[in-house]
């Protein structure tokens, strides 16, 4: 064999090997961290960095929430910047600030380094969500916050480990900064213990092929990824793409704020720049830099599957972000919200400029929660708790070309999970009602997104509740004619005289034992013009209880024979012939209605 | 015997500079937390307990030119705005230390200044910082020091507070050169507290105080204190105390502490200080209005708790025969004019005049031009 087929073989057998050591590092973290947020919603990344000359580059990662494992290289960075000349075997660092390293404050960042010789070579990386960092608000999603300190407690780059010792002074002012020490406790030295194990198998590695071999390697992987993006970027013609999305409000007041993209595409490289975006929110919207960037490589890794994802693949990227904007905001910003407000619009502005290049590749890769937080004592323990039940907003996933939205999240954030309905209800007081797909909810398009997600529950103590509802009137985005996604809201004390029906937010309120909640999750946009979605498809959803009869008439003009449960081709292809006639005098209107529809829900 | 014009020069140069409204506090403490001399006799008590928990947290690590600070409510300390900073005397802080205790202008939170009506809890006040080194064999401990000053919305002025605050420990650490002259200081001013406490007529007593905001139609809590003197010794029992209430009035043990020493001070002249815990015995309640626990807010007890604890102990020892005064002398002394220049009394947040004036120093450090 050639030495050059060698090298490769050795190359790809080291890519595995780091991505299996990623998703040991997870496996590690999910089997060992407390808190629900970890261990049943997975709400984490693992990953490995490395040192590529004198630049950090992300080299592999477990299937992982995107925003958190494209951002960790700038965390990674800001270590170096600090300690670079103190680093020592057995350091663990933790990064967590949004303006220095970070994304949102209970985002927190576990690095260790890994060395070769004196010299720091690879870093280990579990970023997951905590559920309380302390600042006001339990839960830290904290829709009145104006400035940074009302979002939670700050901790700049930290050595909170020194050669193989925990800090023991700033180990208790952390704690002393979280609501649920003891579950953070757990969690935070659940991700240190992976990143040691994932330490020591990269030292295993280094032990067995050499230090050469694995470095050589790790070059030709990150450059394998670039040339093969560049191929791709290469193969899409050049230009200049634009695309306007707006995120619905900033929680202060303001509506509609534009997230404006040029994507421009010359050669083998692309720029993506956000010149005309809203300047900063003065609400908890506004997103630092490297959440902004990690939504933009989720739009491109979602583009090329076929490409091995690490920074490789971002070099042809350039990302041009305009200073004290809403996507470069500078401190004391508020950022509470960023990972989904305006993440989601982010990723859709992306791909929305970028259907114009490739329409085939594009659909929702983005998540848009109808975010929830509830916190209360549990009256059956005495239990102060703090809950993200993501039951209450689990879909985003949309039509992509030739599949309709299926499950739930977007496949890009597929590594979250659902929580299970009946475990929560055993560590939480309350009890669901509902938890189902909604008929007529589905975005309409050839290839249709996942239905909106309806859920109920009933609950069994008081507890306040923080809404912070987005997408509800610019819902998920659909694709190459294909319709918007079905929106987000919720409806607190359902039934009672005091309803609340919380399009936007809700401030900590309170909700009395035996209040019910209920929710709308959308999904993702339909692909392509419902109109030519098959009649059969149609019929088949009809079936599942995904559209009715009116909708398949209203959404995709196909008639459907309730008696024969068939579907009565003559009068579709004259229905649609009739609509085809209408949209082109008005295109306008079936959108309009579309959107009517999506807003009032079947609630 | 200690200077007491050592430690009040010492404030006095820890109020310059543009910090004058930090109120600093110095004092000296014992290994054990109490407090043998201090500079304010208003806040002898919590300073000592929160040097004691310092102390403890870093027991057998001490070394020479360490220092620490902490502003934890619920170890030693009053609220999340003051910070206490301790340096050891002697090996290992066996010999007791010197702690200064100065208020900064934010730490966070939901409000600027701490005073949050709408918090839910402590951290809606500020951040909490239980003890912390700063500094390490004489070198500032850069992260440490980070680690609190982003954490405050004046970061510049929270700064130049603890740098202050170190300055003025290493300058009185040479003037306390030698430590052995704390023997005799304790039991000196223990000896004095102890005569005028054994004075005291022997029996019991009942007093209930109103804790309110100013104003407002009806108080907060109810505070109840049964007071006892027995065997020359002092008793003084609050926990029959409303519960901690929503409300940030919450007066922690440190704190309640200070209010019950302020008010022996006024009463029995006793000096600013030790009294020793044989002539004096405290329960402040836990989970009551005056004995605070994680998590209740406290942003306003150095002004209404305060008010209510100082009247209901000087009342009662009225009534246990010692000289009496006007029960709201304390307020009508001080309290009144700091609850009026600190709160604004329709938000209950800071005062907008101490806010634009923490900005402006912020502002000046910051630019360099203070």
């Amino acid at each position: 064999m050639n030495p050059e087929k060698n090298q490769q073989i050795t190359a790809e057998i080291v890519r595995n090997y780091l991505e299996t050591v990623s998703r040991e590092i997870s496996a590690i973290v999910e089997n060992t961290a407390m808190s629900p947020i970890f261990t049943l919603t997975h709400d984490y990344s693992c990953g490995i960095c490395c040192l590529h000359g004198d630049d950090v580059q992300l080299v592999a990662r477990d299937l992982a929430v995107p925003t958190h494992i494209f951002s960790t290289v700038e965390s990674v960075r800001t270590v170096l910047g600090r300690y670079r000349s103190d680093l020592r075997p057995g350091d663990t660092f933790l990064v967590c600030d949004p303006y220095m390293g970070g994304t949102h404050i209970p985002d927190w960042t576990v690095i260790r380094p890994v060395f070769i010789g004196e010299r720091p070579a690879f870093f280990t990386i579990v970023r997951g969500h905590i559920n309380d960092a302390g600042g006001p608000m339990p839960g830290n999603y904290n829709a009145e916050a104006r400035d940074i300190w009302q979002e939670g407690f700050r901790i700049p780059p930290l050595r909170i480990v020194r050669a193989g010792e925990p800090v023991p002074d700033l180990w208790r002012v952390i704690l002393a900064n979280t609501r649920t020490p003891p579950e953070v406790t757990g969690d935070l030295k659940a991700m240190i213990g992976a990143c040691s194990t994932g330490e020591r198998r990269l030292l295993d590695l280094i032990a067995r092929y050499g230090a050469t071999a694995v470095e050589g390697s790790v070059a030709q992987i990150l450059h394998h990824s670039e040339v093969q993006m560049r191929r791709e970027i290469a193969r899409w013609p050049d230009g200049a793409y634009r695309h306007v999305e707006y995120v619905d409000h900033d929680y202060a007041g303001h509506r509609d704020l534009p997230i404006a993209v040029t994507v421009t595409i010359a050669g083998d490289s692309l720029t993506v720049d956000f010149a005309g975006s809203s300047g900063e929110a003065a609400g908890y919207v506004n997103s630092p830099p490297c959440n902004s960037m990690a939504q933009v490589f989720i739009a491109l890794t979602a583009m090329c599957p076929h490409i091995p994802v690490n920074s490789g693949l971002f070099r042809p990227i350039r990302v041009v972000l305009p200073e004290h904007s809403i996507v470069n905001p500078r401190a004391p910003a508020p950022v509470g919200h960023c990972t989904l407000v305006p993440a989601t619009t982010i990723t859709d502005a992306v791909m929305k400029a970028l259907e114009q290049v490739a329409p085939e590749r594009v659909g929702t890769a983005s998540c848009d929660m109808a975010g929830n937080r509830c916190f209360g004592v549990d009256s059956r323990t005495g239990r102060f708790w703090i809950s993200s039940d993501m039951a209450g907003s689990p879909m985003s996933a949309g039509g992509a070309y030739g599949t309709d939205g299926w499950g739930a999240w977007a496949a890009t954030f597929s590594s979250l999970r659902i929580p299970p309905l009946e475990v929560f209800e055993r560590q939480f007081p309350w009890r669901y009602e509902l938890a189902e797909y909604a008929i007529d909810t589905a975005a309409p398009g050839r290839w249709r997104g996942a239905p909106a997600h309806h859920y109920r529950r009933v609950n069994l103590d008081s507890m306040r509740a923080n809404v912070y509802n987005s997408g509800y009137r610019n819902s998920l985005a659909g694709y190459a004619g294909g319709r918007r996604g079905a929106g987000n809201y919720w409806v607190l004390r359902e039934g009672a005289p005091d309803e609340l029906r919380a399009t936007e937010c809700s401030f900590a309120e309170l909700l009395p034992a035996g209040s019910r909640v209920f929710s709308q999750s959308g999904a993702g946009g339909g692909w392509g013009d419902p109109m030519t979605r098959d009649p059969a498809a149609v019929l088949e959803d009809w079936l599942d209880e995904i559209v009715s009869l009116e909708g398949a008439r209203r959404d995709y003009a196909v008639v459907i024979d309730p008696g024969s449960r068939r579907v009565d081709h003559e009068a579709t292809e004259a229905l649609r012939a009739r609509r085809r006639h209408v949209d082109a005098i008005d295109g306008c209107a079936v959108q309009e209605a579309q959107q009517a529809r999506a807003q009032d829900g079947s609630h | 015997m200690i200077s007491a014009g050592l430690l009040h020069q010492a404030a006095s140069r820890l109020a310059g500079a543009g910090l004058e409204w930090s109120r600093p506090v110095v004092a000296i403490v014992s290994a054990d937390g109490r407090t043998l001399a201090c500079s304010d006799p208003d806040r002898s008590g919590s300073p000592g307990c929160a040097a004691r928990e310092i102390m403890l947290a870093f027991d057998g690590e001490w070394a020479t030119g360490d220092a620490a600070v902490a502003n934890d409510p619920f170890a030693g300390g009053v609220h999340v705005c003051e910070f206490t900073l301790v340096r050891p005397l002697g090996a290992d802080a066996q010999c007791g230390g010197i702690a200064l205790r100065m208020r900064v202008p934010d730490i966070g939170g939901f409000a600027f200044g701490g005073l949050a009506p709408n918090s839910f809890d402590t951290w809606g006040e500020g951040a909490r910082f239980p003890p912390l080194k700063v500094r390490e064999r004489g070198q500032a401990r850069e992260e440490a020091l980070e680690l609190i000053t982003m954490n405050s919305r004046t970061p510049h002025v929270v700064r130049r507070s603890l740098d202050a605050m170190l300055r003025e420990a290493d300058r009185l650490a040479t003037a306390l050169a030698d430590a052995a002259s704390l023997g005799p200081a304790i039991s000196a001013a223990g000896a004095r507290a102890a005569q005028r406490i054994a004075g005291l007529a022997r029996g019991r007593c009942s007093v209930e105080a109103p804790i309110g905001i100013p104003g407002a139609a009806a108080p907060v809590a109810t505070l109840r204190l049964e007071a006892s003197v027995g065997k020359g010794a002092l008793a003084l029992d609050f926990s029959g105390s409303d519960a901690q209430v929503g409300v940030s009035v919450n007066s922690t043990r440190g704190h309640t502490l200070d209010c019950v020493l302020g008010a022996i001070h006024d009463v029995l002249g006793v000096p600013a200080g030790a009294v020793p815990d044989e002539v004096l015995a405290i329960v402040p309640g836990d989970g009551r209005v005056t004995g605070a626990l994680p998590t209740s807010t406290t942003g306003l007890a150095p002004t209404l708790a305060a008010r209510a604890i100082r009247g209901a102990v000087t009342q009662a020892l009225a009534a246990l025969g010692a000289p009496g005064i006007d029960p709201d002398a304390w307020w009508e002394r001080a309290g009144k004019r700091r609850f009026a220049d600190e709160v604004d009394a329709t938000t209950l947040r800071l005062h907008p005049a101490r806010v634009a004036e923490a900005r402006a120093l912020e502002q000046a450090l910051a630019g360099g031009t203070a």
